[in-house]
C-alpha cells in the first residue's frame, strides 16, 4: 500500500520525561498518561469490557515513577543514577542461597572507554 | 528527490534544547543541520517503505536459517554467545527498533549498505527533531515519519515487565540523549524505567541488580553485545534471567558478515548489493567493512581509507556503490524498522563518501 497512502498532519507528538510534558507538534495538545488511561477506563466501563477492572486498575496504580534524570538541568525527573523500581523481586526469589547482600559492579562498561560511544 | 537549501532558524539550538536534544552540536560543530533539506516525492518514499519491508522479511529469513544451520563462525559471532543467541532467537524475543543504512537517489532501487541491529542510534533526531522542523517550516508537506507513534505502540507488545531498566555507557551526550528519548517513549506507553550507566549494573551472584539491589528482569541496552560479552560480566549473561532489547539474536543481522548470507540467499535482488567474506568475489570495486566495526571506523575501498581501532577484525566485501551527491554532499538513509514494520527515515550526509560520527542529520520532507 505505501506509507504516502496515509495522512500524517494530524499526528501529534508529544515527549514527558524530556519536555516536561510539552507537546512538540502543532497539530494537538499532549495528554497526559494519566488522563488517557482514565479515559481508557471509562471508556471499557461503558462497553462493559471483560478487561475492564484490569483496565482500571492501571488507571489507579500507574504513575510516573521513573528516576535516574541525569545532569540535566530541564529533566523533569530528579536525581542521576539510581533505580526507582516498585515492583517487588519475587519473581527472582526462589533459589536466591547463592545470592550476596552486596553486588559486585564494574563489570561492563570497559570497552565504551575506547570507542566513545556505542552509535552505530 | 532533491536538496534544497534554506536558511537555518536563528533559534533552533533553544527549541532543541527545550525538547531535551542534547547533541545538536557535538563537539562544537553542528550535528542538527537546518542549512538543506531533502525532498522526496509520494512515490520515492514508498518506494524507500517497499524496500524497507522487503529487507525485514529477508532478515527475518535469513536470520532463521544462520541459527538452524549454526553459522556462528562465518558470522564471527562473540565466543561463548551462540547458545544465548540460539535460545534468544528459539523463543523469539521480540526485537524493539533497528536502522537499515541505505543508498538511494530517487532513480533505481533503494541499495542496503548496512543493518544496524543491535545499537542503532540518530533516533530522536529523526523520530522528533525533524518533525518539529517540518510544523515551523512547511504547513502543506508531510514527512516519511511515523518512529515516534510506534515505538509508544511497541512497548506493551514486547511481553516486558511492568519495569524496564534503561543502560548506556557514560561520557556519550548523544548515547545518553537516545536513551532518555526510549524512556520517554516507554513512560508513555506505561513503563517504569528507571536509568542507570552500564558501569553500575552490579551482580549478585546469581541476578543483574541495579543500584538499589533490585533485580533488573529487563533492560534496554544502549551497549554492543559485542562489547559486554567479552567484558567481566559477560560471562554471567546466560545464567541471569534478563530480557534484553535488544535480544541476543540481534548479534547475528549486527554481523556484516550477514550481508553476504543474504546475498547468498537472494543472489540478484534488487535492494542488495554483492558482499563475501573474501575479496575479489564481486567482480568489480570494492569496499571492505570490518566486521563489527562502527562509525564508518577502518573502512577501505576506492581512493578512501579510515582509521580506527577495528583494523584486526574480518572483514566484509561488498560491491562498492559510491553514495550519490547532492549539493556537494552524499547523503545515506537510514530506514528505522519498529516492532517488525517500517517506521520513517531520517537522513544523515557527509562532504565524503563515508558516513561517521562527524556526519550531519539533515531534515526531509514530501
Amino acid at each position: 500500500m505505501g506509507y504516502a497512502m496515509f495522512m500524517r498532519r494530524s499526528r501529534s507528538v508529544c515527549l514527558i520525561l524530556l519536555a516536561g510534558g510539552v507537546a512538540v507538534s502543532l497539530a494537538g495538545g499532549c495528554e497526559s498518561r494519566q488522563a488517557q488511561l482514565q479515559r481508557e477506563c471509562a471508556a471499557a466501563r461503558a462497553e462493559m469490557r471483560p478487561d475492564a477492572e484490569q483496565i482500571c486498575a492501571r488507571s489507579v496504580s500507574r504513575s510516573y515513577s521513573s528516576s535516574g534524570g541525569g545532569s540535566h538541568g530541564w529533566w523533569f525527573f530528579g536525581r542521576s543514577g539510581g533505580s526507582s523500581s516498585t515492583r517487588t523481586a519475587s519473581a527472582f526469589s526462589s533459589g536466591r542461597s547463592g545470592a550476596s547482600a552486596t553486588s559486585a559492579r564494574g563489570g561492563f562498561g570497559g570497552t565504551a572507554s575506547a570507542h566513545g560511544g556505542a552509535s552505530s | 528527490m532533491e536538496r534544497l537549501r534554506q536558511d537555518p532558524r536563528s533559534d533552533r539550538l533553544e527549541r532543541a534544547r527545550r525538547m531535551g536534544f542534547t547533541f545538536a552540536e557535538i563537539e562544537g560543530e553542528p550535528y542538527w543541520d537546518e542549512t538543506a533539506y531533502y525532498r522526496f516525492t509520494e512515490a520515492e518514499v514508498d518506494v524507500l517503505d517497499d524496500a524497507t519491508a522487503a529487507i525485514q522479511r529477508m532478515l527475518t529469513e535469513a536470520t532463521d536459517y544462520a541459527v538452524k544451520n549454526n553459522l556462528n563462525e562465518p558470522l564471527g559471532t562473540p565466543a561463548g554467545a551462540w547458545p544465548i543467541v540460539k535460545r534468544s532467537w528459539e523463543q523469539r524475543e521480540p526485537s524493539l527498533y533497528g536502522r537499515l543504512d541505505l543508498r538511494f537517489d530517487g532513480q533505481g532501487p533503494p541499495k542496503l549498505l548496512e543493518i544496524n541491529a543491535d545499537t542503532p542510534t540518530a533516533l530522536f533526531e529523526a523520530a522528533v527533531i525533524q518533525w518539529e522542523w517540518l510544523q515551523c517550516t512547511d504547513e502543506t508537506a508531510d514527512q516519511f515519519n511515523a518512529i515516534h507513534e510506534k515505538l509508544i505502540a511497541a512497548w506493551p507488545r514486547l511481553g516486558l515487565p511492568g519495569t524496564v531498566h534503561f543502560t548506556c555507557a557514560r561520557d556519550s551526550d548523544e548515547d545518553r540523549g537516545t536513551v532518555d528519548y526510549l524512556r520517554d517513549t516507554a513512560i508513555q506507553a506505561g513503563i517504569t524505567a528507571p536509568f542507570l550507566y552500564v558501569d553500575e549494573i552490579g551482580w549478585n551472584g546469581q541476578v543483574f541488580t541495579d543500584l538499589s539491589e533490585t533485580p533488573i528482569e529487563a533492560v534496554f541496552k544502549l551497549y554492543p553485545w559485542d562489547w559486554m560479552l567479552r567484558e567481566q560480566f559477560g560471562h554471567n549473561v546466560p545464567m541471569a534471567r534478563t530480557r534484553w532489547i535488544e535480544p541476543a539474536w540481534r548479534l547475528v543481522p549486527a554481523s556484516k558478515a550477514f550481508l553476504s548470507l543474504l546475498w547468498y540467499l537472494y543472489p540478484d535482488h534488487p535492494n542488495l548489493l554483492p558482499a563475501f567474506t573474501e575479496p575479489g568475489k564481486t567482480g568489480g570495486p570494492e569496499i571492505a567493512k570490518p566486521l563489527w566495526g562502527r562509525e564508518g571506523a577502518n573502512i577501505s575501498a576506492p581512493g578512501i581509507e579510515t582509521d580506527g581501532p577495528y583494523a584486526d577484525q574480518k572483514k566484509l566485501y561488498q560491491a562498492y556503490a559510491e553514495l550519490p551527491v547532492f549539493g556537494g554532499r552524499y547523503p545515506v538513509i537510514g530506514s528505522w524498522i519498529i516492532a517488525g514494520e517500517p517506521a520513517g527515515i531520517g537522513i544523515r550526509e557527509d562532504a565524503t563518501p563515508i558516513t561517521r560520527d562527524t556526519s550531519r542529520f539533515v531534515p526531509h520532507l514530501f
